[in-house]
């Protein structure tokens, strides 16, 4: 034990004085001050004043504090001591933020990466994880969807588990908050944003730790001066039309096409009629896309004094999406307050976002979508017919204009994130401190279809009357964390800093639904809805669920530091989960890492070429317990909701296993961080392995027992790479310096063992070990045969085959790209900055699923690729389409859809974000009665380098299943005021 | 949720209060321990059994609809979005989804039938006879299922075959059985319509107060003349046809009246249920439409249609035979094209006719002609034409001719009921499809005796269940 016991003598005397900073001039609380080489210490009161008791024989006092420069002051016969300490602007003395605490770069072991509000500020996207793409070494972010408000998929250092999800851990200000519906949050609120990576960084998060954690903290004030700001921003989209897309046949091509195949419903038509198709022309892409427009009003407020601080917003996003009926308002307040009286110190974050979000169903391969109909619909049909009514397409494809404006999707979301908190430092012991902080992650979502009767999907509709359906889903997750900490510094700079923390966790998710039949009247709400009887069938269907679940966990971190140079970081954490059974509910995860200031040894004290540079290493566990709830127990289901002749029924549900348990990562971190050539250049690179063992996966049953499969922890995968991140001043003058940030990162990875060792084949992927996680499994296209026209295969053995045969599948490579990153130049001469951000992945294959289904030619009576023209027809002909089959009158050697002939290379290079922006000199704008004044313009998208013909190589899935929803291609123009 | 709440305001540093904060009981499912507990859980089970039989795996599409697109009555369209192609086209592999979802799900009938088997007993019952109801059913429901598996799955059908029949499931366990010969597959299936029959005969309720939509002691007989036709059992195969041909809960409907029989949603409690013995029922707005693929009636999607070969049964467009109007009709949308109308009404929630009265006359007859009764045969025959035609006249046929006119029979009376396939393969013919089998559907003819006739065991199965793996059928 550890204790300050000084005992006075005759000869001591008292110190006082006061510390400010050098950035604002204000006091400093909490400031460690004590005399060198002793456990004679005390923090700095709330006026930063400090009163100490030193041996008349003097001696060195030392001012420590987070995110300053420690400062050392002889003290002589002084009995004032005011100090002003300077912050500390070298690359090591950033603040890495875990979300239970905030380290100094320098002390921490872990592998973290820091994305600043600045980086992404003024980005016009509703959702924050976009934002992030490209930010961060080891942070994939794939969308590929611009559809306002969309969700994109983002992994940490690869994919770590097969079928227990791959989303990091979020935490806004020490509340974990679900990835979901982020679109209800106002990423302008977020102050800085930290990935935590390896085991020094994640095993604190336990049992959620394993695909890393995303912790993000919102804007505090400041105190002094209450600042006041008001934002606007416009923004449009460029109208795509369908040269944007996969191309395909024009009217005429069409009509000509299908009299060619025959069998469609043109061939019975008179000369004159197919004349009047050919000449009809439809570009179904314009019909359905427009130029969507955003804006975003935004106020906030901001200041307080010494004791209490606030930070206040609110905002208003309104994005049109550049799909008709499709679109995202959305409104958001916040306001924390922070306050430190006494001994007692608390504090509120509290945010509140409404979202109206207006979608269409992408993503999918149905005919109902009409992101798919722009593709399928003829283009010898027109939206409307000449009395303006909506044409029915004779193929009985659906009309894309007539389901997109007639039957709205909509989704309201309100959602709440706030925690209150509160410090209290134990007066019997200096350096002992409780802290509780409780919070909760609110959200209640409301989707509405309306499906108008005379639509197709309204055909299909239970009694072909179309529907409404409305759902509620509402998700309540609490968190409460209560600390002892302890913090102290003794015997010649050893810092030793332990805390002892209780957790727990819970979340309750309750839903409803229920659909109406027998739409009647204009009324689009449950007043159109025709109340079912036995005779009409527009029997309502109803339903709902509910689960709970609850983590509870005790963990200890600790962090010693000696001399300022070695640091180490350990933490050990036990989780209780309800998603496990008995057997297995309770586990253990901890970390242990070091770091060494080599910079700071005398060897390198002198060196004119390093400013700094810090070696770490980590290792440790972190778990993932994103599984079903009750695996582990044999359930019985009850259908309630599908009732056999109007009778429930029940029937076991599931295979239990009881022995289920979390999936574990062992990770392993070295890294170093440098600052060269008189800071010119900082960077970051890091060396992991994390292998995940214990991977659930549905091992395979006899299906004789009635199931398919029993979830086991058997799997394992290993992901390994290399990061880099670097940042160089390239250029600097007085007016005129260019800088440039990038990162690298190349992830490996492996299937190192699956259930019993069996390949799992998943569409056109496969999972096998040794190779990457989902790899591509086609078989080898290789041409046509100029003779006959036949499509021709590779088989195993290597020879060119007119066979297809699944047997021949080969394994291909990653759809997970395995390289990526980003880069940004900016360039600013005095109130001017350009910079030009782009990200860029390499090395995946994707496979193109939307071309199969207009390069079919047994799908020949809906709209077909432009590429189906090339198809080959007489001998000799060279070409790389095959015979279509029915023109020649030849069966053999059908169209086959699984093989390279879709597989595409997935990489891109991508001009994400173009921005030119001007600060109005300040004696300008203060003539105007305004602190600054900042306008610019913006350009999202604006260029892509690809190889991918479809509309948008970034993918989530590896798979462009169908009704693609591209990224937007947006301008915008904006202003900041600041009063 | 109180309870956790509390938790966190008070935050208790116990650890038994932890180990009770993550122990969460299902709210929306029930731990089996407090799901099957009573006789009313038990009645809930045995419903279950019934309601697995509506997945498209089985009745619902693969055992109804695509059993007969696999024959030549019925010819693929360009509408068609080419699904079931592996299927019809007679290209399926072990690997074929349909063939190994069809087996998983035919099991997951037999594991819901088990539940009801080997639990009930430990059950205490409130009213007598109604245990042996619902495990009577559940055993009916269990040979059902065995015997479609073997129908499909089975290297033969001759009842004292030893070749390969299919794994014979009793329990619930987790187990990996390997294949059971044909014989020992008939023998548990026997056994099982026995103890049914003996338990249908003590019921808490009359067999005539079961609905047509469950299954009686009248199915499992009628499930029995099939079977015993099915494994040459001719003598049985009479017996059982003739009692439930004589029973009083069976008769033809007028021809007037036929049609309505595929026009309600179930025929169960009107007057028209005397020509059916066991229906599944779809029910409206809550399953899924039977005939799909073939004709999916909410989007006018016609997949197949009856093929000239299937037409020509009729010879032209009869006006006197009531099944041709109420199977089929001319669509002026398709320039009076023929298209496939059985399953149309109702917007194709109709319930699946799995066990019909004709279906026993033309076992009889068959069975009758395989022991060359010819005269009692063709009686059975002229009973069955003359209540569907109108102004038939009686023939008496005999031999080569006789057969032959049972087969027409059946196409003509069971089309789109999922006989077709099984049919071929029990006379041992083969299949030639007619000239408007086009492009897109390639495969024109399928020879007798065909390994395809014997579908694939899954390769899920074989890649799961090492003691079947050496078991495939040939040529897969």
């Amino acid at each position: 034990m550890l204790f300050y016991a000084t005992t006075l003598s005759a000869q001591d005397r008292v110190v006082t004085g006061k510390v400010t900073g050098s950035d604002d001039g204000l006091p400093i609380p909490t400031v460690s001050v004590f005399l060198k080489g002793t456990n004679n210490g005390i923090p700095t009161d709330l006026e930063g004043n400090y009163r100490l008791t030193i041996p008349s024989t003097g001696g060195i006092l030392v001012f420590r504090y987070l995110g300053y420069i420690t400062q050392e002051v002889e003290i002589g016969d002084k009995s004032i001591i005011n100090v002003v300490l300077v912050p500390d602007t070298k690359f090591l003395g950033d603040v890495v933020v875990t979300g239970y605490g905030e380290y100094e770069k320098k002390k921490f072991s872990g592998s973290a990466a820091q994305v600043s509000a600045e980086a992404v500020k003024d980005i016009p996207m509703s959702n924050f994880e976009q934002m992030l793409q490209g930010q961060a070494a080891g942070l994939l972010v794939q969308s590929s969807s611009g559809q306002p408000g969309s969700a994109a998929a983002i992994t940490i250092r690869g994919v770590n588990s097969i079928s227990s999800g791959i989303t990091p851990l979020f935490v806004v200000d020490g509340v974990p908050v679900s990835a979901a519906q982020f679109a209800s949050m106002n990423p302008n609120d977020f102050e800085s944003t930290n990935v935590l990576k390896d085991a020094s960084a994640t095993a604190m998060y336990g049992s959620r730790g394993a695909n890393g954690v995303v912790v993000i903290t919102t804007k505090k004030g400041k105190p002094g001066q209450p600042s006041f700001t008001y934002s606007y921003q416009y923004g449009w989209n460029q109208q795509l039309t369908r040269d944007d897309f996969l191309p395909v046949m024009n009217g005429r091509q069409k009509v000509d096409f299908e009299l060619l195949t025959g069998g469609s419903g043109l061939s019975g038509l008179s000369s004159e009629e197919l004349d009047r198709l050919r000449n009809i022309d439809t570009d179904w892409v314009q019909e359905i896309f427009r130029v969507g427009k955003l804006q975003s009003h935004e106020i906030t407020a901001s200041g307080g004094n010494e004791n209490t601080t606030f930070y206040i917003s609110g905002n208003y996003f309104t994005q049109e999406g550049h799909v008709v009926n499709t679109g995202l308002d959305r409104y958001t307040l916040r306001a924390n307050v922070k306050n430190q009286s006494g001994k007692f110190d608390f504090g509120t974050n509290f945010s509140l976002g409404y979202t109206e979000q207006q979608t269409t169903q992408e993503g999918n391969a149905f005919i109902g979508s009409p992101l798919n109909a722009i593709y399928w619909a003829n283009p010898y049909e027109t939206p409307y017919d000449d009395e303006g009514n909506y044409t029915a397409i004779r193929t009985t494809q659906p009309n894309p204009v007539q389901e997109l404006l007639e039957n709205p999707t909509t989704n309201n979301t309100v959602r709440v994130v706030a925690n209150v908190n509160m410090g209290y430092d134990l007066a019997f012991m200096p350096g002992l401190s409780a802290r509780t902080n409780w919070g909760v992650d609110f959200r209640d979502a409301e989707g509405r279809t309306f499906i108008q009767p005379d639509t197709y999907s309204g055909q299909q509709s239970t009694g072909n009357q179309g529907s409404l359906s409305r759902g509620n889903s509402r998700t309540a997750s609490f968190v409460g964390t209560t600390s002892l900490n302890y913090e102290r510094v003794f015997d010649n700079d050893h810092e030793l800093n332990i805390g002892l923390y209780q957790e727990m966790n819970f979340t309750d998710f309750s839903s409803f639904n229920f659909t109406g039949f027998g739409i009647v009247g204009r009324l689009q709400n449950e007043n159109s809805i025709t109340a079912g009887t036995n005779s009409n069938g527009y029997i309502p269907t109803v339903g709902g669920n509910g689960v709970q679940s609850s983590l509870a966990s005790f963990f200890m971190l600790a962090d010693y530091g000696i001399d300022d140079k070695y640091f180490f970081n350990a933490s050990i954490r036990r989780d209780g989960s309800s998603k496990f059974g008995e057997n297995n509910k309770f586990a253990t995860f901890y970390s242990l890492g070091g770091s060494w200031i080599v910079s700071d040894e005398d060897f390198l004290a002198n060196s004119s070429f390093i400013e700094s540079l810090k070696l770490r290493a980590s290792f440790g566990t972190a778990g993932n317990q994103n599984i079903g709830d009750f695996g582990f127990i044999a359930l019985v289901n009850t259908f309630t909701g599908n009732p056999y002749d109007g009778l429930p029924g029940k029937t076991l549900a599931n295979v239990p296993n009881p022995n289920l348990k979390w999936e574990s990562k062992q990770s392993f971190n070295v890294g170093v961080d440098f600052e060269v050539l008189s800071s010119k250049i900082t960077g970051s690179i890091d060396y992991f392995v994390d292998d995940t063992k214990d991977l659930l996966m549905n091992t395979q049953l006899s299906r004789t027992t009635g199931f398919a499969s029993q979830p086991q922890n058997v799997g394992q995968i290993r992901n390994s790479g290399v990061e880099l991140s670097i940042k160089t001043t390239n250029f600097r003058t007085a007016d005129f310096s260019w800088e440039t940030s990038a990162n690298f990162s190349y992830i490996k990875n492996e299937v190192v063992k699956l259930a019993d060792g069996n390949d799992i084949i998943s569409g056109t992927t496969i999972l096998r070990e040794g190779e990457s996680i989902f790899s591509s499994y086609v078989v080898p296209y290789v041409g046509v045969n100029p003779a006959n026209g036949d499509a021709l295969y590779l088989d195993i053995d290597g020879n060119i085959t007119n066979q297809y045969d699944p047997d021949d599948r080969r394994v291909g490579k990653p759809r997970q790209a395995p390289y990526f990153g980003g880069f940004t130049n900016t360039f600013r001469y005095k109130g001017l900055t350009l910079s030009a951000f782009f990200n860029w992945v390499y090395g995946n294959e994707v496979y193109n699923n939307e071309a199969t289904n207009i390069e079919n030619p047994t799908y020949f009576v809906d709209g077909m690729a432009a590429s189906l023209l090339n198809a080959w027809q007489t001998p000799g002909q060279v070409t790389d389409v095959p015979r279509i089959q029915t023109v020649n009158g030849l069966t053999t050697n059908p169209y086959q859809s699984g093989t390279t002939r879709y597989i595409e290379d997935g990489s891109y290079l991508r001009l994400r974000n173009v921005s030119l922006s001007y600060n109005i000199p300040t004696d300008v704008v203060q003539t105007w009665g305004m602190q600054n004044v900042r306008v610019y313009v913006q350009g999202q998208n604006l260029w892509t380098a690809t190889k991918f013909t479809g509309t948008d190589p970034e993918t989530a899935t590896g798979t462009f299943i169908g009704a693609v929803y591209p990224a937007l291609r947006t301008y915008t123009v904006g202003i900041n005021v600041g009063f | 949720m109180k309870k956790q709440i509390l938790y966190i305001a008070t935050l208790l540093l116990i650890s038994t209060a932890c180990q009770d904060f993550v122990d969460i009981d299902p709210e929306y499912q029930e731990e089996i321990s407090n799901g099957l507990v009573d006789i009313e859980d038990y009645e809930g089970a045995t419903i279950g059994i019934i309601s697995a039989m509506r997945s498209g795996s089985y009745y619902g599409s693969t055992y109804g609809s695509l059993l007969e697109m696999m024959g030549e009555d019925l010819f693929e369209t360009p509408e068609s979005l080419g699904n079931s192609r592996s299927m019809t086209d007679w290209i399926y592999t072990s690997a074929t989804g349909t063939v190994s979802n069809a087996w998983l799900q035919l099991y997951q009938v037999i594991l819901r039938a088990n539940t009801v088997i080997t639990g009930i007993d430990d059950i205490e019952e409130d009213v007598p006879g109604r245990k042996n109801r619902l495990k009577a059913q559940a055993l009916a429901l269990r040979a059902y299922a065995h015997f479609d598996l073997l129908r499909a799955f089975g290297q033969s059908y001759d009842r004292n075959s030893t070749e390969l029949g299919v794994p014979i499931r009793t329990d619930i366990e987790i187990s990996k059985p390997e294949r059971a010969t044909v014989q020992q597959v008939y023998d548990q299936i026997f056994d099982d319509l026995d103890e049914a029959m003996t338990l249908f005969d003590n019921m808490d309720i009359g067999d005539d107060e079961i609905p047509r939509t469950f299954f009686s002691k009248l199915a499992a007989q009628a499930l029995l003349a099939r079977i015993s036709l099915y494994a040459g059992m001719d003598t049985e195969a009479v017996n059982y046809a003739t009692t439930v041909i004589n029973s009083s809960r069976t008769g033809f409907v007028s021809r007037a009246n036929y049609p309505l029989v595929w026009s309600q949603e179930k025929v169960d409690g009107t007057s028209l249920e005397s020509e059916v013995i066991f229906e599944i029922a779809f029910t409206f707005g809550q399953d899924s439409r039977i005939g799909s693929p073939i004709y999916f009636v909410p989007n006018n999607r016609v997949a197949f249609r009856p093929s000239t070969l299937w037409l020509d049964l009729f010879g032209g467009t009869p006006t006197n035979d009531a099944r041709y109007n109420a199977y089929v009709r001319a669509d002026s949308r398709r320039g009076g094209a023929i298209i496939p109308s059985k399953y149309e009404a109702n917007d194709g929630f109709l319930s699946f006719k799995a066990l019909r009265l004709s279906e026993m006359y033309l076992i009889r007859a068959e069975a009758y002609a395989n022991q060359s009764q010819n005269v009692e045969a063709s009686n059975d025959l002229n009973t069955l034409r003359s209540a569907r035609i109108n102004g038939y006249v009686d023939e008496n046929l005999s031999g080569a001719t006789l057969m032959n006119a049972i087969k027409v029979e059946r196409r003509k009376e069971l089309f789109m009921e999922g006989h077709r396939w099984f049919d071929v393969r029990r006379y041992g013919d083969g299949i030639t499809r007619g000239s408007d089998f086009a492009a897109p559907a390639v495969t024109q003819s399928i020879s007798a005796g065909n390994f395809r006739f014997v579908w694939p065991i899954p390769q899920d199965e074989i890649d799961a269940n090492e003691n079947i793996a050496d078991q495939q059928n040939p040529n897969y």
